[in-house]
C-alpha cells in the first residue's frame, strides 16, 4: 500500500479523493434536508452533455460540465419554483435529456464510449496536475460556502415561510445550492464518475444521519464518512487492480453504503436507548 | 390612540389565489401591545389575512403598513416573529431544537460570521420561555407535537420581536402543551409584545386575548371586545349577530343563543367530548370590565377573578 502511494498518479488520485470526500457530503446535507436527495443525480446527468459539448469542441470537458451543470442546475430550481411541473418529473425530463443528448454528442464528436466513461464512472488515475488543483480549489469553495452560510442555508431549508418574513433571499440561496451542487457534481466527477456522483453527496449523510442528533452534527460527521469513504474506496480499488480492474467510484460508493448499513442499527440503538431515558426520567 | 403607528394595518386590502379572492376589503389596525384573536371557521380567510400581514402572500388591491412603513420597504425583521401553521417542524435531515430556535435570529446574524453572545443568550432565554431548556440538544422530531409548536414560538421569540402572529398554534395540540402555549403567550403579552393569534378555540388563551376579529368569506365579520365561544359562531354565520358591520362594538348587545340553532356546526369544532360544555359555559373570553357586553353569559360566572381585567 506504501507501495502504491509512491506513485505520483495515486498521489493526485489520493488528495482528489479527499477533497470530494470532504466536499460532496456538505451539499448532500442540504439537499437532504429539501429532500431533493437525487437532484445530484440529475445534475450528474446533465453534465455528461457539458462534457460531450467539451469532447466536441475541444474546450476542458470539466468546464465545460460545470457550465452545463449549473445552467441545468438553476432550470430545475426554477422549474421547481415555479410549480407547474413537479419537482420529482422536471428531475426526471434532466435525468434523460441530459444522458442522451451527452451520449449522442459525443459520437458526433467522433469519440468513442470509453472516454466518456471515464467520466461516468470516475477515473481518478488519469487525473491531471491541473485536474487536481482544479478539484481542490472547487471543493474548498464549497465546503467555505457551505459552512459558512449554514445559518441562513438552514434556516431557508428548514422552513421557508419562517425564512421570507425574516427577510432573508430565499431564492438566492436557493439558487447558490443550486450552484454548488452543480459544482459539487463536476468535482466528485473524476473521482466517483457523474453516474455514482449523488452517491456520494448523499449516502454519508444518509450515514451520518442515523447517529446524530443535530444538523451540524449530521453535517461534520457525514464529512467524516465522506472522506473515509473516498480515501478507503481508492486504496481498495488500487489493490484490487492487482487482479481485476475496479474503478475507484464504485468501490468508495459501496464503502459509503456499507458505513451507511453499520451506522443503521447502531442508530436505532441509540434512539431505543434515548426513548427509554426519557420515559423513565 | 397614541401618535405612534400601529404596529400592522391593513388598508382595504384584497388577496388572491389561483384568481380567486380569498380576502376582500380587509382593513384592520393593531395597536402595539394588543392581544388580538383572529378567528372564523375554515376557509374563512384567517390566515389569509396573517400571511398577507407578514408579506408572504402579494395583495392584489390596498396596502399593508408595519410599524407605519409600507410591507415593500419594510427592512427591519427582526421586528416580526412568525409561527407558521404546521404540523412539526422536521425536515430530511435531523435538526436539535437549539438549532432550529437559533435560526430564529438569522435576521440579526451577520454573514458568514460565528453567533454572538447576544444570539446564544436570547435563544437560551427564549426556551426558558417556553419551558424547553431541558430539551434544547434533543432532536426536534423526537418531541411532541405540541413542544414541536412550543419550539416554534421559541424560534420567532429568539429574534426579540415586538410583534407576534401565531398561524393556529393551538391544532392538535393537547390541553398540557395549549396550556404551556397559553402562558408563554401570556408572559409575552405581558412583557409589551403585540400578538395576533389565528385561533379555532378560544379555549387556554381566553384570559389573555383584549380584542376578536372574526373572518366570513374573506370579510370582516366582527372586531371587537373578545366574544365567548358561542358568539364567535353566531359571528361567523350570516345574519346572527345583529349588524355585524366591523368595528361597531361594544355598542352592539351581542344577542347570546343558548339554544343554538347552528349546533351542528359546533359540534364539528368541539373536539374533547364531555369537556365541550364546560368549556361553552366557562367564562373564559372577556375580562369582568367587559361582562356588560353580553350579560348574563359572561358575568355571573367570572366574579373573583379581577386579576383578568388587570392586564387592561
Amino acid at each position: 500500500m506504501i507501495d502504491l502511494l509512491g506513485y505520483e498518479f495515486m498521489q493526485r488520485a489520493l488528495i482528489a479523493a479527499i477533497a470530494t470526500g470532504i466536499a460532496a457530503p456538505v451539499i448532500g446535507t442540504y439537499l437532504v434536508q429539501r429532500r431533493l436527495s437525487l437532484m445530484g443525480d440529475g445534475i450528474g446527468h446533465v453534465a455528461v452533455t457539458g462534457v460531450a459539448i467539451g469532447l466536441l469542441t475541444g474546450w476542458s470537458p470539466t468546464w465545460t460540465a460545470v457550465l452545463v451543470a449549473a445552467l441545468g442546475a438553476l432550470l430545475l430550481e426554477v422549474i421547481r419554483e415555479r410549480g407547474h411541473t413537479s419537482g420529482d418529473l422536471a428531475l426526471a425530463l434532466l435525468f434523460y435529456g441530459g444522458l442522451a443528448a451527452g451520449v449522442m454528442i459525443t459520437g458526433i464528436a467522433g469519440q468513442n464510449a470509453a472516454r466518456l466513461q471515464q467520466y461516468l464512472f470516475g477515473s481518478l488515475t488519469t487525473i491531471s496536475v491541473a485536474d487536481v488543483w482544479f478539484t481542490m480549489g472547487l471543493a474548498a469553495a464549497v465546503v467555505l460556502l457551505g459552512l459558512g452560510l449554514s445559518p441562513q442555508l438552514f434556516a431557508v431549508a428548514q422552513d421557508r415561510d419562517f425564512a421570507v418574513v425574516a427577510g432573508l433571499r430565499v431564492r438566492a440561496y436557493n439558487m447558490l445550492i443550486a450552484v454548488l451542487a452543480a459544482v459539487t457534481v463536476t468535482v466528485a466527477m473524476r473521482t466517483v464518475g457523474l453516474l455514482l456522483v449523488s452517491a456520494l453527496m448523499v449516502v454519508p449523510v444518509a450515514a451520518s444521519q442515523q447517529v446524530a442528533r443535530s444538523f451540524r452534527g449530521t453535517l461534520l460527521l457525514a464529512m467524516l464518512v465522506g472522506l473515509l469513504a473516498g480515501v478507503g474506496g481508492l486504496l481498495v480499488s488500487a489493490e484490487l487492480s492487482f487482479h481485476a480492474t475496479v474503478a475507484p467510484g464504485p468501490a468508495i460508493v459501496l464503502l459509503a453504503l456499507a458505513m451507511f448499513v453499520l451506522a443503521w442499527p447502531l442508530g436505532a440503538w441509540l434512539r431505543r436507548r434515548e426513548r427509554g431515558r426519557r420515559l423513565s426520567a | 390612540m397614541s401618535e405612534a403607528p400601529p404596529v400592522v394595518a391593513t388598508d382595504s386590502i384584497t388577496v388572491e389565489l389561483g384568481g380567486r379572492a380569498v380576502l376582500r376589503d380587509v382593513s384592520v389596525s393593531v395597536d402595539a401591545g394588543e392581544f388580538v384573536a383572529l378567528m372564523g371557521p375554515n376557509g374563512s380567510g384567517k390566515s389569509t389575512l396573517v400571511r398577507a400581514m407578514t408579506g408572504l402572500l402579494p395583495t392584489a388591491s390596498g396596502a399593508v403598513r408595519l410599524f407605519g412603513t409600507e410591507i415593500d420597504r419594510f427592512r427591519d425583521r427582526s421586528r416580526l416573529g412568525y409561527v407558521p401553521q404546521r404540523a412539526g417542524a422536521s425536515s430530511g435531515v435531523p435538526a436539535s431544537v437549539a438549532e432550529v430556535v437559533a435560526s430564529g435570529r438569522i435576521s440579526q446574524r451577520r454573514l458568514l460570521r460565528p453567533a454572538r453572545q447576544a444570539d446564544r443568550r436570547a435563544v437560551r432565554e427564549a426556551l426558558e420561555v417556553v419551558g424547553l431548556s431541558d430539551r434544547a440538544h434533543d432532536t426536534v422530531t423526537a418531541l411532541s407535537g405540541g413542544q414541536q409548536q412550543r419550539v416554534l414560538i421559541a424560534r420567532a421569540l429568539a429574534a426579540e420581536p415586538d410583534v407576534f402572529f401565531l398561524d393556529e398554534p393551538m391544532a392538535g395540540v393537547d390541553l398540557p402543551n395549549q396550556r404551556a402555549l397559553a402562558d408563554a403567550l401570556g408572559l409575552l403579552s405581558q412583557r409589551g409584545a403585540t400578538i395576533v393569534l389565528v385561533v379555532h378555540e378560544i379555549g387556554a388563551v381566553g384570559d389573555l386575548i383584549d380584542r376578536c376579529i372574526v373572518m366570513r368569506d374573506g370579510r370582516v365579520a366582527y372586531d371587537g371586545l373578545p366574544l365567548t365561544e358561542l358568539q364567535v359562531h353566531a359571528a361567523h354565520l350570516p345574519g346572527h349577530l345583529p349588524g355585524h358591520l366591523p368595528g361597531q362594538l361594544p355598542g352592539i348587545p351581542l344577542a347570546v343563543e343558548e339554544h343554538l340553532p347552528h349546533g351542528a356546526e359546533h359540534d364539528r369544532h368541539a373536539h374533547h367530548p364531555g369537556d365541550e360544555h364546560a368549556h361553552e359555559r366557562a367564562p373564559h373570553d372577556c375580562p369582568p370590565g367587559h361582562s356588560d357586553v353580553a350579560p348574563g353569559v359572561v358575568g355571573p360566572l367570572d366574579g373573583g377573578e379581577g386579576d383578568r381585567g388587570a392586564r387592561r
